[in-house]
């Protein structure tokens, strides 16, 4: 039950949102799966509600030079089936993963950016094709890259009164493939316990980004470099897995996987992911 | 911070004062006095209080009122017409897919938007479909059996 009521605004026009925004305590309403929960729990009591749906400049998923851009809100569900976003796998796959079919309707992907979630499921696919979050303010527009933009836990580079008005992704490389993999307790409605998602072309330029290992989803940088130093070899594999394990430390207290298993799972993940998408083990 | 707000459900305008403390569930429940839609976990995980949002199946427990402002609802109540069953509760009947009936509400008007979505529905699409929508009693099989056996 929500104790406290607040002002609310469903601005219609980005510069009334901005000037809105300049309010202390001021928060934005997308979807509402997360916000609305937290307000329930009273953990949050915004001194402004600013509803952002109707919004023109957060809307649509279209072509822009050398790629698309899908705006903040977006609903999930829009990502998931619209035909401009089908060539980036491993997005549609984890924004397909997240919550059920009624949340996906509601729930949106500048949400999914915004709130910081170690785990968020759309957030790995973005990583992989090296999106930029464009981002509003009273001074102007700023593009910026994603990884950029994820600070920590909850918490992403937006500076006060700014507001995420999407991502920009680029023209994947005509033989790029990727996959997502979540590890969850049950199949249907549930969180990620860890996750992965992993790309390439052909059997060159891996990428691989992991949710649930690191204070924010993030790319395995150290396994990529190795993993693209040379030919791919069982070798390479093992050392990739090796480096990136170096840099997995998880919380004890962490909610929904241990930390053992979520060690586990990295070397399985990415020896799973890379076979699956380069056709088979690798056989040196 | 009150405002008064338009939202009709079932083909009826309902209209009151609201603020940001009440959810679309509490409308249609509280305001509007229909109470086929239930309040399960309050935190849109069961399924329980799902109603179609512009045609769409949503969450009520975490929408506020003040979000649907102008929309049009469909609850469990409205999807009877001239007082005969739809025929998703006619089949619900037949397959005994009911026990204790709770979740019933949501997953009909949920039945009714995938069939609008795929009047052909595999097992597949019916389990994604009822996937957000928990039912302790008896499991999925008799109500995906209902609705499949509205194929066309």
């Amino acid at each position: 039950m929500i104790l406290n009521a607040c002002p609310y605004e469903k601005p219609t026009t980005l510069q009334r949102l901005l000037e809105l925004n300049q309010t202390p305590g001021a928060k934005l309403l997308a979807g509402g799966t997360d916000l609305v929960l937290v307000m329930k729990e009273n953990k949050a009591e915004p001194a402004l509600l600013i509803d952002i749906k109707n919004v023109p400049e957060l809307h649509g998923i279209y072509a822009i030079p050398g790629g698309i851009f899908i705006g903040a809100a977006e609903p999930i569900q829009e990502v998931v089936e619209h035909p401009l976003t089908q060539v980036y796998h491993a997005l549609v796959e984890g924004a397909g993963r997240i919550g059920c079919y009624e949340i996906r309707l509601r729930a949106t992907i500048g949400g999914n950016i915004c709130n910081g979630s170690p785990s968020a499921d759309s957030v790995p696919g973005l990583l992989l094709y090296d999106a930029d979050v464009v981002v509003a303010g009273r001074s102007g527009t700023r593009v910026s890259t994603l990884e950029s933009f994820l600070l920590g836990p909850g918490r992403v580079d937006l500076q006060e009164g700014e507001v995420l008005l999407g991502v920009n992704l680029k023209t994947p490389n005509p033989n790029a493939k990727s996959k997502y993999y979540r590890c969850s307790r049950v199949k249907g409605m549930d969180l990620s316990g860890i996750s992965a998602g992993i790309y390439c072309e052909g059997k060159s330029n891996f990428r691989i980004a992991f949710g649930a290992a690191w204070p924010t989803v993030a790319r395995a940088k150290a396994a990529e470099e190795i993993l693209n130093a040379g030919p791919y070899t069982p070798e390479r594999l093992q050392q990739a897995i090796a480096a990136t394990l170096e840099t997995v430390h998880p919380r004890r207290s962490s909610m929904r996987a241990s930390p053992e298993y979520k060690r586990a799972m990295v070397g399985e993940l990415i020896q799973m992911g890379i076979e699956e998408l380069t056709g088979g083990a690798c056989n040196g | 911070m009150d405002k008064q707000v338009t939202i009709t459900i079932n083909g009826l305008a309902y209209q009151a004062t609201v603020d940001t403390t009440m959810t679309l569930l509490q409308f249609i429940r509280d305001e509007a006095g229909l109470t086929g839609t239930k309040s399960g976990c309050e935190n849109g995980e069961c399924g329980a209080c799902t109603v179609l949002l512009n045609g769409k199946p949503v969450r009520s427990c975490i929408i506020l009122a003040l979000e649907a402002d102008g929309a049009e609802i469909l609850t469990v109540e409205g999807i009877a017409t001239d007082g005969a069953l739809h025929p998703l509760q006619q089949a619900f009947i037949d397959h005994s897919a009911v026990q204790c009936g709770f979740c019933i509400p949501g997953m009909l008007v949920a039945s009714k938007a995938l069939l609008g979505r795929y009047p052909n529905p595999s097992e597949t699409q019916v389990m994604e479909a009822l996937g957000g929508h928990l039912c302790r009693c008896g499991g999925y099989k008799a109500m995906s059996e209902a609705i499949q056996s509205l194929k066309q």
